[in-house]
């Protein structure tokens, strides 16, 4: 964990008078979007999905940094220092394949059917079993992760500012509750894509002098594939089947960490798919992933990459006595190495990272409960203008749940490895419901449910046994590739026996959820200048990562 | 919540309404950090230079942030925004699936001019199916 106080780090960055001015100065722009944009928050499609109305390149922006939050930032960095370069495995062939498939493949079936939610497709492609499992377990998962965020978010200031860590927690809880509340969506996507500016400002110098102070590059992984193995620089090496690459085997990686995990992560968490919802058009939404992925290749050099080069730079970081953790590795370069004004800008990019991270998983949790559960099963039928009052309120309780959550945090070693268990059990089962409810129209009513069922049993089942140590991997991230893809032909097998008991659903039924029936609107079927189109720019950016597979290798 | 007279952009003459677009705050917010870290790069000691090794990262980083600014001022008044409008929700915006159900969806005031047409009127349909 990102943790001063309870492990005795003694990290406190040394801030000017200048960059605290920053840092209001930024968040009074935060709070300023949220008035701003609160006159045109008239209906629960306003407030939940932005009215449908946002350009490619916010939604696309919003899409990628919704979703650099404390995971990003802090345990990519960790990872990075502790597993070294194999990490990049979770960007160029995890996320970013994933989020080329969502857009080209899957966004027509979302967008098109004009579903709401994730969880609204399912009650519509099987039944509301299926439904109410995926709805209860976002919405619960959410707020485990808005906690995460919150308690990152809080240790930060608390480190910063010298406040009490329960303090810290209301006073951002407070912060993001109130720009959610008056924008709703558009509010927080707004935010996320300022935040991205900012991130890229503080991040980018900082990876640069890193290196620099390593000697380049070259040194950089010299030395540390001296100290650590090749392994440790060279993504690729030791992953054969009982190899000794600490991310796992080839197939582990291919299967578990990019087809069923990624994929499970990318294609079905509604945090991140509720963005590409709001888009203003079909085309428009099938862009959202694939704009999001260019940045998204290159988020690896400046989380990894300073991980790696904080064990020259930091002597003894991540060892017991040193007081840093691996998840002190990016703010204790920026304390090293930044100069104010500069340092300044950074530190509002972290802060302002685990922010949008928190409201991201509060803008998606408000509307499944809005939608999915309160007027699907609580209050059906009534005003619009009844839901979007429902809506607020629900983001008062559900920040509220966030900060209780905060306090459970605690437990794990590693952010992003408390993240990675999390996404095991619920994304794998889902992506599994609807890979084969997209593209296999015999999928019957009662499948969805079984499938996702199976799948999260075997997944909680693999990892119960590991931890009792009945099973034996080489890390939690390998265990974590093998459980999902347990995970994944569980939830298969349960789909295929409960289809074949039951009658398939009717045409009508179908009707834009699943492959052969898509809706498509004017924007996507039209003819288009090639860098508005989905399958140019996704292949382009797979071309773009196997590239940057290859120059990790030239150094 | 906000009664229709508030609505930016209604009519298209609001001028504060057309700046509520993202690349005004993005373009504003860079424009006043550009310029404060400009500032700093310029009375930078010694100590803090030697602190990034060797280089005034403040005066680096300071104008790239001006012209981070500026960029989106230009392109916000090369391509000025479309306005934001909230709307209603009717059954168009809903799933095939969910249409004439009663489930929602029904306009509080049917009468009232909006960006989309009146609803026909006994759309509403009681819940219970």
């Amino acid at each position: 964990m990102f943790v001063a106080a309870d492990s005795g780090s003694a990290l406190s960055l040394d801030l000017s008078p200048v960059d605290l001015v920053l840092m209001v100065i930024y968040f009074s722009f935060v709070l300023g979007i949220g008035f701003a944009l609160k006159r045109a928050v008239k209906s629960s499609l306003d407030f939940f999905l932005s009215g449908r109305s946002l350009p490619a390149w916010v939604t696309g922006i919003g899409f990628i940094s919704a979703n650099i939050g404390a995971v990003e930032l802090l345990g990519q960095s960790a990872s990075g220092a502790q597993y070294g370069a194999s990490m990049v495995h979770y960007f160029w062939i995890g996320a970013i394949p994933a989020m080329v498939f969502l857009g080209i493949v899957m966004m027509p079936f979302y967008y098109g059917s004009k579903v709401r939610s994730v969880p609204e497709y399912l009650r519509l492609r099987f039944d509301p079993k299926a439904h109410l499992i995926n709805a209860i377990t976002f919405v619960v998962g959410s707020m485990l992760i808005a906690g995460v965020n919150l308690y990152a978010l809080s240790i930060v200031l608390e480190a910063l500012l010298g406040i009490p860590l329960i303090f810290a927690i209301i006073l951002s809880a407070a912060f993001v509750l109130s720009y959610i509340l008056l924008g709703g969506l558009t509010s927080a996507i707004y935010n996320e894509v300022m935040q991205f500016f900012v991130v890229l400002i503080g991040m980018v110098p900082l990876t640069i002098i890193a290196i620099k102070e390593t000697g380049g590059l070259g040194r950089l992984f010299d030395r540390l594939s001296a100290e650590h193995g090749a392994a440790f620089v060279e993504p690729w090496t030791g992953t054969g089947v009982g190899g000794s690459n600490p991310v796992g085997d080839w197939i582990g990686i291919i299967l578990g960490l990019a087809f069923c995990l990624s994929f499970g992560y990318w294609t079905t968490n509604f945090a991140e798919v509720q963005r590409a919802m709001a888009a203003k058009d079909g085309n428009s939404a099938r862009l959202t992933p694939i704009i999001g992925a260019y940045p998204k290749s290159f988020v690896p050099l400046i989380t990894i990459l300073p991980g790696m080069a904080a064990l020259v730079l930091l002597p003894g970081i991540g060892t017991a006595g040193s007081g840093l953790e691996y998840n002190d590795a990016i703010p204790a370069l920026m304390d090293k190495y930044l100069p104010p004004g500069v340092l300044g800008v950074a530190v509002t990019g972290l802060l302002a990272a685990f922010m949008a991270g928190m409201a991201a998983n509060v803008s998606s949790f408000n509307a499944v409960f809005t939608y999915d559960l309160w007027q699907d099963y609580i209050r059906p039928g009534r005003p619009d203008r009844y839901y979007l009052v429902v809506g607020r309120w629900v983001t008062v309780g559900g920040v509220g749940v966030a900060v209780l959550t905060a306090l459970i945090a605690s437990g794990f070693s590693n952010i992003s490895n408390y993240l990675q268990t999390l996404f095991s059990f619920f994304n794998v089962p889902l992506f599994c419901a609807f890979i084969i409810g997209m593209f296999w129209r015999r999928a019957s009513r009662s499948a969805g449910f079984w499938g996702i069922l199976a799948g999260t049993v075997t997944a909680v089942l693999v990892y119960a046994l590991y931890k009792f140590d009945v099973l034996q991997f080489r890390s939690d991230l390998h265990e974590t590739m093998w459980g999902s893809i347990a995970a994944f032909c569980a939830g298969a097998l349960a789909m295929v026996l409960a289809s074949l008991r039951e009658p398939r659903k009717t045409d009508q039924e179908l009707h834009g959820l699943v492959y052969g029936m898509e809706i498509r609107d004017a924007s996507d079927t039209a003819a288009r200048a090639w860098y508005r189109s989905p399958i140019v720019l996704g292949v382009g950016v797979l071309v773009l990562n196997a590239g940057l597979y290859g120059a990790v290798y030239a150094f | 919540m906000t009664s229709p007279e508030e609505r930016p952009g209604e009519h298209g003459t609001d001028f504060w309404a057309k700046l509520f677009d993202i690349r005004s705050f993005t373009g504003a917010l860079f424009l006043i950090f550009g310029a404060i870290v400009t500032v700093v790069g310029l009375t930078a000691g010694d100590a803090d230079i030697r602190k990034s090794a060797g280089l005034n990262l403040a005066l680096i980083i300071g104008p790239i942030m001006l012209a981070m600014g500026l960029f989106f001022v230009v392109w916000l008044l090369l391509k000025p925004p479309q306005l934001l409008h909230s709307h209603e929700v009717t059954e168009e915006d809903l799933p095939e699936q969910l249409r004439h159900r009663g489930l929602e969806a029904v306009p509080e005031h049917p009468g009232e001019p909006g960006t989309d047409p009146p609803p026909p009127p006994g759309r509403r349909r009681p819940g219970g199916h």
